[in-house]
């Protein structure tokens, strides 16, 4: 138990190292990036645009107020390394990435998103294009929307907000560069069922089977296969018949004794998800609104400012399923609407 | 060897491992240091007194559980936190049969009739002892239930001697005697320093909120420097009345009870100031000794109203993803 976590101040950091010690490079690289130039600068940013659509990156509808674009190398997860691991293998591309995106979106501003360990490489790398922010590593801090807010509290005249992470910007870079569609993906290995915490590269539509067969994972032992961060993925039952698709951040393997129990039990009001909600809800009378299917008072109580971290079921010392109350909620708030 | 199913569930699929019985376990063992000054002072007659009642609402606790039809629930040491904290609120002469009614009443009015732990609106320990206080006051009077030892410091409660004598007669009361527990009143209640090093230990693990024992107390200070300010001779400075009486452990224990007192940050804050105000007024101005447990129960009922105010959810702004 980390100092940290026992004197309870800081709930869950995001994990992040010098140079990422723990992580297994040589699996870890794909196919060498086809080194290029800028040539994309002479190509019509429209027509780049239309290209990059049909790889399938969310360019159709760019706003016309677009004046920042963030672009992360924060993960999203604790359990998750993969855009400080991209940032760190291929910083030209990221360099040129930054100039695409000043080429076809034409923001007023780019900001750099990354932690502290990487602020040399990124203030280099950034020199004209962007701004970097240094954000502190600590979850959800990676989250867009906690990056949005936070950006804008650094510089005052931030308007509509874009969002791409590395990882994204490089494949982004790549397609234009090379003229193929992203066919691989990072994705971190957590969970005591696999023999070793690494990120690996894998095939999109690769099974997560065959994942965890290709790290000899002893399915035996194995009680839950989370597709995604800890936090934020969601369990899966057969992993022979999911793919990895480019939302895959992370695979965790767990055991018995990681499984976490929640139970239907009393809240006894001690507050600690009011306290941890980054989103500053009342998470606890939220829920139990939801318990009791009383979804219109939960929209008074601004449950649709809840950027599902899962913190607040992460500290309950109750072990009550917050967030799926909450997420039942939401749910159903939104078929109601859909309804009328 | 066959595969079991793989259990799915919804996420977060990690915990941070804290749980109630922790969190009660871990306050039960702050508030050992002031239960052992307690035991030092008044030997076996002060662990009697803490035994029993924290016995008796256990048992209290189970039966009335069975009797509602609910999950036993006594090991998760909320209704042995609930007793140990009443015992330190008594004398240590008060007869067994007014131990058992206090713990009784705690449990039944102030805990399982309003569902259990979490859902009592006053705070579970305070409505048994204003049962026993209301009923049988000469029994919890420190005045007199303590004429019959003699831990070595007197017997007089600074107390009732600022009430009657005004500021002059608190002379006898060194700040050092106050600090180091050499004061009459409850059992665990005399020694400032044990039970701040207490609720120090839970604000550092995180069991306890800082907020109200800090705004507690600014407000009892707050408020006695006023009155101290308008006429020394018959009030007493905010040292004295941060160190007398209940006043720290109703600022580190008492107030910050997790079900009764609001859980929003701003609505702590005003919680803990008015519960500090309402104290030192009730000191001043009441034919009460120690106005600090009313004034919390007082608190404890505008609880939810605060709880309802002075807090505003962030709003997000839409970030468009690539
Ligand atoms: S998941 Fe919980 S902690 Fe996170 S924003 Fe929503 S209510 Fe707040
Ligand atoms: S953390 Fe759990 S027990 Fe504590 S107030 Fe929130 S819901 Fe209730």
């Amino acid at each position: 138990m980390g100092i940290r976590s026992f004197f309870g101040i800081v709930p869950f950091r995001v994990r992040h190292g010098q140079e990422l010690p723990y992580l297994d490079m040589r699996d870890a690289v794909p196919e060498s990036p086809v080194k290029l130039t800028a040539g994309f600068l002479q190509e019509k940013p429209t027509e780049l645009r239309e290209k990059l659509q049909t790889f399938g990156f969310g360019l159709g509808a760019v706003p016309s107020d677009a004046d920042t674009v963030i672009v992360s190398a924060c993960d999203t997860d604790p359990a998750v390394t993969i855009q400080q691991h991209v940032f760190s293998l291929y910083p030209d591309t990221v360099a040129r990435g930054l100039s695409l995106l000043q080429h076809i979106i034409q923001p007023k501003k780019i900001v750099l998103a990354i932690f502290p360990c990487q602020r040399k490489r990124a203030v280099s790398l950034a020199a004209d294009l962007a701004e970097v922010a240094v954000i502190a590593p600590v979850y959800p801090n990676g989250f867009p929307q906690m990056l949005a807010s936070m950006v804008k509290r650094l510089r005052s005249g931030v308007g509509t907000s874009m969002y791409v992470n590395a990882e994204r910007l490089v494949a982004m870079t790549n397609a234009v560069e090379t003229g193929a569609a992203p066919t691989t993906k990072l994705v971190s290995l957590s969970g005591s069922g696999f023999p070793q915490r690494k990120n690996v590269c894998v095939r999109v539509g690769q099974s997560v089977q065959s994942v965890l067969d290709s790290q000899s994972v002893d399915m035996a032992v194995v009680r839950k296969v989370v597709c995604g961060g800890l936090l934020t993925g969601s369990a899966i039952y057969q992993p022979a018949a999911i793919q990895v698709t480019s939302q895959t951040d992370g695979i965790a393997a767990q055991t018995e004794k990681e499984l976490v129990r929640y139970e239907s039990v009393p809240c006894f009001n001690c507050g600690k998800c009011t306290a941890v909600c980054p989103a500053r809800l009342k998470v606890n009378h939220l829920a139990r609104y939801a318990e009791y299917s009383r979804f219109d008072t939960c929209r008074e109580y601004a449950i649709d400012s809840c950027i599902g971290c899962g913190l607040c079921s992460y500290v309950c010392p109750a072990h009550r399923p917050l967030l799926q109350l909450i997420s039942f909620a939401s749910d159903e708030l939104k078929k109601g609407e859909a309804a009328v | 060897m066959r595969q079991a199913p793989l259990v799915v569930s919804f996420r977060p699929h990690s915990h941070s491992k804290a749980d109630v019985t922790t969190m009660y376990l871990n306050t039960i063992l702050a508030l050992m240091p002031a239960a052992a000054i307690g035991v030092s002072h008044y030997g076996l007659h002060a662990l009697r007194v803490i035994l029993l009642s924290m016995g008796s609402a256990m048992v209290f606790e189970i039966i009335l559980q069975r009797l509602f039809r609910r999950e036993i629930t006594v090991h998760d040491g909320s209704a042995a936190f609930a007793g140990l904290l009443f015992a330190l609120l008594l004398p240590p002469s008060t007869p067994f049969w007014v131990i058992l009614v206090g713990a009784f009443m705690s449990m039944l009015v102030g805990k399982h009739v309003f569902g259990g732990l979490g859902c009592n609106p006053i705070n579970s320990v305070l409505v048994g002892w204003t049962v026993v206080f209301l009923s049988w006051p000469q029994y919890v009077n420190f005045d007199f239930s303590l004429l019959n030892y003699d831990p070595g410091f007197s017997t007089l409660y600074p107390l009732s001697v600022l009430k009657k004598e005004g500021a002059a007669g608190i002379g006898q009361f060194a700040i050092k005697d106050l600090l180091l527990g050499n004061q009459a009143g409850g059992i665990g209640a005399a020694s400032a320093l044990c039970i701040v090093a207490g609720g120090t230990y839970l604000v550092l693990r995180g069991f306890a909120s800082w907020i109200v024992p800090a705004s507690f107390l600014i407000g009892i200070a707050l408020c006695s420097q006023l009155f101290h300010s308008v006429d020394p001779a018959r009030y007493a400075g905010p040292l004295f009345h941060i160190l007398a009486g209940n006043a720290l452990l109703g600022a580190f224990f008492l107030a910050p009870d997790y079900a009764s007192s609001p859980g929003n940050p701003p609505g702590r804050f005003f919680y803990g100031l008015g519960a500090g105000v309402f104290a030192m007024l009730l000191r001043v101005w009441s034919s009460n000794i120690d106005g600090v447990i009313f004034a919390i129960m007082i608190m404890n009922i505008a609880a939810p109203l605060l709880e309802m105010v002075l807090s505003k959810p962030r709003q997000f702004e839409k970030v468009q993803q690539i």
